[in-house]
């Protein structure tokens, strides 16, 4: 029985283990950079205000008007729609259908990846928030009132989209996997999810409203949105502003259940770098186990792998919360649940860090696919060439093996320290006291040197 | 800087070093792979009726630079695929042997597998 994660099924290539020499550097110089961080950090709050300052009118006006947002929303609906088409009635080969690079590639890794850096991009194209916003207001012109709703229940915050992160994982990298054959996910299988979702998001909006849901319970406003918080570029008040990095992260995890989006985050992608390294040997003695019970081959595969991916999500949370339950001991510390609650937003950059450092070469190489012969031939079954593109292929060479360790290491380094600033301004919240502060951060920092480490760890084992 | 900051500092620096002195004094190369890559001896994948590589799926690991060349033997008819460096070759009908044989220019690690059966059956690494 062979073990062949979703990658494999849409990037015939995977990349090497991170070498000792790279993770030991990467590991030193994560140690060294906390303990500078803690003691030369600043000690007044800098990232609890926004500072965002307004761009152009005009410019806003443009950008946020009826028109851009009518268009973007039919653009998000559009792409929505070829990609259930193509996974219904194009080839089942996943690496030729356009339904899986775009729902998979495209959408659920370029989204975080571009909007960590502009702001949440995805609010404008989705889709399902478009229909139901245009449904919303076709209800309006007819019945002359708007659509009643029900109240959202408080305590189930973003739960919903916690359960639902995990469950799309689920679906790509373990229903997708499972039975052991190299096809990975069919597209197929991944158009009728997709209808599905697109089902039970639209009765979620019915009942609760569009933006209450895709605040709360949409999983891809929600997650897209979490990282959207890093970016430079936000709007209020009907204004596109332009506002200090990593600021509007500060006030995300307010909303309950946001801790465990940002936990499911790095768990999922753990999980799946684990699966090919570090857990391989585990899941297979599992699926021996459960196997040689007699249990179904393919059941006994999907259970030990929701089993390891749920064991991750636990993980990842009782590190946190151990770092948490540290904090409250120092003198002076707010409650245990304020703390839980204010500190998640520290894990944002890690869990980013963890996506650029697992998938960022899928990323390059299949947009190539994304781009070239899959725009042109979205069924992939050599029916159509619309962009004269439908020879093309993956330039494999433009990244080397070298480029692909920096670019993962750097992230996870990167993503360290931006956890640390974020966690060590607001201690200073919490704690006047700038040694009291101080104090706290050793937990946190404890926290964060374990799931850097942890993420060199999965990068040096992974398809070893 | 207060002294308890500066022990802890200290602390981590110590890990530091002997984290490096560990990792980064060994060896990198992997050498266990399951199929030679000697010169002058081409490792030879050698699949079962059940369409499976016997003694699992093979590891070849090369350097980049070098020459990728290996055989596979199946007893029935099939298609060979080697992805990323997107080789195909065709097995006839009542079984038979093909040779790769072409410069490891890619680096990173690819599959090759039977096509028909979806079976992987080497795992070849290109180091840089």
């Amino acid at each position: 029985m062979s073990f062949i994660p979703f990658a494999h099924a849409l990037a015939a290539r995977q990349d090497l283990p991170v070498p000792a020499w790279l993770f030991a550097w990467a590991a030193s110089i994560v140690l060294i950079v906390s303990f500078f961080a803690l003691s030369a950090a600043w000690r007044e709050p800098k990232f609890e205000d926004e500072q965002a300052r307004p761009l152009r009118e005009r410019l806003s006006a443009v950008l946020l008007g009826l028109p851009a947002q009518i268009l973007c929303g039919a653009i998000g609906v559009f792409l929505l729609g070829v990609a259930i088409y193509a996974g219904l009635e194009g080839t089942e080969a996943p690496d030729r259908n356009f339904a899986l690079t775009f729902l998979f590639v495209t959408c659920w890794l370029g989204f975080p990846f571009f909007s960590a850096i502009f702001g949440d991009l995805f609010r404008p194209f989705n889709p399902w928030r478009a229909i139901g916003r245009a449904t919303g207001a076709g209800f309006r012109a007819i019945a002359g009132q708007r659509p009643a709703h029900l109240a959202y229940p408080e305590r189930l915050g973003r739960w919903p989209a916690a359960i639902g992160l995990l469950a799309v994982v689920w679906l790509e990298v373990i229903y997708g996997a499972s039975g052991g054959v190299a096809v990975g996910l069919e597209p197929h299988a991944c158009a009728v999810a997709a209808l599905v979702y697109s089902a039970y998001t639209l009765a979620m909006m019915a009942v609760f409203g569009s933006e209450e849901w895709c605040e709360r319970g949409e999983v891809f406003s929600v997650y897209f949105g979490m990282f959207g918080r890093l970016g430079i570029f936000g709007s209020r008040d009907g204004r596109l502003r332009r506002r200090r990095p990593f600021s509007a992260a500060t006030s995300w995890a307010t909303i309950p259940g946001s801790a465990a989006v940002v936990i499911a985050s790095i768990a999922s992608t753990s999980y799946d770098g684990a699966s090919e390294g570090a857990f391989k040997d585990g899941i297979e003695n599992l699926f021996n186990r459960l196997a040689d019970t007699g249990m179904n081959l393919t059941m006994a595969l999907r259970l030990t792998d929701t089993i390891f991916m749920l064991l991750c999500f636990a993980g990842v949370g009782l590190v946190y919360l151990l770092g948490v339950r540290g904090m409250r001991t120092v003198p002076g510390a707010p409650s245990f649940a304020k703390l839980r609650v204010g500190f998640a937003h520290t894990l944002i950059p890690i869990a980013l860090a963890y996506l650029v450092a697992h998938y960022f070469s899928l990323f390059v190489f299949q947009e190539q696919a994304q781009f070239g012969y899959l725009l042109s031939d979205p069924l992939g079954n050599g029916t159509t060439d619309l962009f004269g593109t439908a020879g093309s292929g993956i330039d494999f060479k433009v990244l080397s093996a070298n480029a692909i360790w920096y670019v993962q290491v750097g992230a996870l380094v990167v993503g360290h320290v931006i956890g640390l600033m974020l966690a060590h301004d607001r201690a200073l919240v919490y704690w006047p006291n700038y040694r009291r502060a101080t104090a706290s951060q050793y937990w946190m920092l404890a926290v964060m040197v374990a799931f850097t480490c942890f993420g060199l760890y999965l990068l040096s084992v992974a398809n070893g | 800087m207060n002294t308890r900051t500066a022990l802890i500092g200290a602390a981590l620096v110590v890990v530091a070093v002997v984290l490096f002195i560990v990792l980064g004094g060994g060896d990198d190369s992997n050498s266990d792979s399951s199929a030679t890559t000697d010169a002058g001896k081409v490792p030879t994948v050698v699949v079962n009726q059940q369409g499976e590589p016997v003694g699992g799926i093979a590891d070849l690991t090369y350097k980049k630079g070098d020459r990728i060349h290996f055989k596979v033997k199946v007893p029935f008819e099939e298609e060979v695929h080697l992805h990323g460096y997107d080789v195909a070759k065709e097995i006839p009908k009542g079984g038979g042997t093909v040779t790769y044989d072409l410069p490891a220019e890619i680096e990173g690690v690819f599959e090759a597998e039977l096509e028909g059966q979806k079976e992987q059956i080497v795992e070849l690494k290109v180091e840089p």
